[in-house]
């Protein structure tokens, strides 16, 4: 079972009934029951009451006055799609219900109408108000649904455009750097690749942060298949942010694309050490190592490709200083440090 | 250099996106510097006088966004021309609080090259 809602969750109730004791009969017994409600007087601005939004309302059959009924078609007629103000008309034994009822939905059409006969018991009163107190706090809730899927909405159609954004500036890179539509083919569809293993990877792991380990894991592990390791991975269990993982699995795509066309991947018995380590600081500092050793003997290009470019830059922006790049003769080498925080905040 | 080495001024704080447009503009024979946000960007402003135009993302994280940056530096630096970008917003070029042109993302690396070459030729 449901807890009951807490007061603060629920509406008040609008009470038309000019005979003023009647107002104040019923009111004072809805708020023994803690139901907030505000009883109209005869010359009071309806409009204004209907303007502060009751969750219900009770009216008295006296009270069903042309203008009346006008201002509460007016209101109703205002409602948003989820909102259905309960109407509870309280009628005189004698009145004729049925011919009420027909004005009243012609009047009011498609509203939630309630008829009760007076002298009504303040139980029975009790019993309607406070189960369609209940009905409007499903109707809100149903309302804050709408809303979160607005927001969702609004999300998604950002992070679409930032991946289309993304997509069409990889395909910008792929295009300057290769020379055969083949190539062009072939990197493009990598480089598509890599972006939809981490995000694959991020949206199994919730959406909004994934394992660094998982990040590293899913762009190695084509390398190695079997028993040859070419690629050795270490370091603690930290969780990033989204946008981190993006930016650590294509720079990791980068450097093992550039390590098996010019560096250790391209002998057979070169092998890279991926490792990171998390200082212990109050602030911690990730350091972020890939190393290569046992490829040709390296020598620094004389024009910077687009990797390497790409890998200086993203890794700049997402530690917050630049990452040292080295062409040593035994292997390249790069490595990019700074605040753990930095990965993990949300933007 | 079929632009005679007019100066730009790129500011993205997608890595990504600013390399390809940054790499594109090389490649027309532009000089070209990079920020990746508003900060970056007017220290770039005050180490390079010559830079003649920039070209700035609406969009960035921080206290100030592009067109913020966009008043700032029509106010501190006036030669400079001004171009901004979007993903999410769509403006009119009359639409903008500074004298200026809109591209809207993702946008063509021509058109924005030729808007650079007409706005430094611009005196």
């Amino acid at each position: 079972m449901r807890a009951p809602p807490a007061e603060s969750e629920l509406d008040w109730v609008l009470v038309l009934a000019p005979f003023r004791k009647d107002a104040d009969y019923i009111a004072a017994f809805l708020g023994e029951q803690k139901v907030d409600v505000l009883a109209a007087k005869a010359g009071d601005d309806l409009e204004s009451h209907l303007g502060r939004g009751p969750g219900i309302i009770v009216i008295t059959h006296e009270s069903l006055t042309p203008d009346v009924v006008g201002m509460i078609a007016d209101h109703l007629a205002k409602q948003p799609d989820w909102s259905e103000v309960p109407v509870i008309v309280l009628l005189e034994r004698a009145a004729p219900i049925a011919r009420i009822r027909t004005q009243l939905q012609s009047s009011w059409p498609g509203s939630r109408l309630l008829f009760h006969i007076r002298p009504i018991a303040a139980l029975e009163l009790v019993n309607a108000i406070q189960s369609n107190l209940i009905v409007r706090l499903r109707q809100r809730q149903v309302r804050d649904s709408l809303d979160r899927e607005k927001e969702l909405r609004l999300e998604l159609n950002h992070r679409v455009k930032n991946i289309l954004a993304s997509v069409t500036s990889i395909f910008q890179m792929t295009k300057r750097g290769a020379t055969t539509v083949d190539d062009l083919a072939t990197e493009f569809s990598a480089r598509l690749q890599a972006l939809s293993n981490v995000h694959s990877a991020v949206f199994e792991a919730g959406g909004e942060e994934v394992e660094l380990s998982a990040v590293v894991e899913l762009t190695v592990s084509p390398y190695n298949r079997g028993s040859v390791s070419r690629i050795s991975v270490s370091g603690p269990d930290i969780v990033v942010s989204r946008e981190a993982g993006t930016t650590i699995a294509l720079c990791l795509h980068e450097l093992t694309t550039n390590a098996i066309k010019y560096g250790a991947l391209f002998h057979p018995d070169g092998a890279v050490n991926v490792n990171w380590e998390l200082s212990s600081d109050e602030d911690p500092v990730l350091s972020l190592d890939w190393r290569e050793a046992g490829g040709p003997s390296v020598q620094a290009p004389t024009r910077q490709g687009y990797g390497t470019r790409y890998v200086r830059a993203s890794l700049q922006s997402l530690f917050g200083t630049a990452p040292q790049i080295s062409f040593e003769r035994d292997g390249f080498r790069c490595s990019a440090s700074g605040p753990v925080s930095r990965l993990s905040k949300r933007t | 250099m079929a632009n005679n080495g007019a100066t730009v001024l790129v500011v993205e704080d997608e890595a990504l996106i600013r390399l390809a447009i940054v790499m594109s503009l090389e490649d027309e024979g532009f000089v070209v510097y990079e920020a990746s946000g508003a900060d970056e960007a007017i220290e770039q402003l005050n180490l390079h006088r010559e830079i003649q135009v920039m070209f700035t993302d609406i969009d960035m994280p921080g206290s100030m966004d592009g067109l913020k940056l966009a008043s700032a530096v029509r106010d501190r630096w006036p030669p400079v021309k001004i171009i901004v970008t979007s993903g999410h917003r769509n403006l009119r070029d009359d639409e903008l609080p500074i004298e200026g042109r809109f591209f809207s993302k993702p946008y063509n690396h021509v058109e924005v090259a030729n808007a650079v070459t007409e706005m430094a030729a611009i005196r």
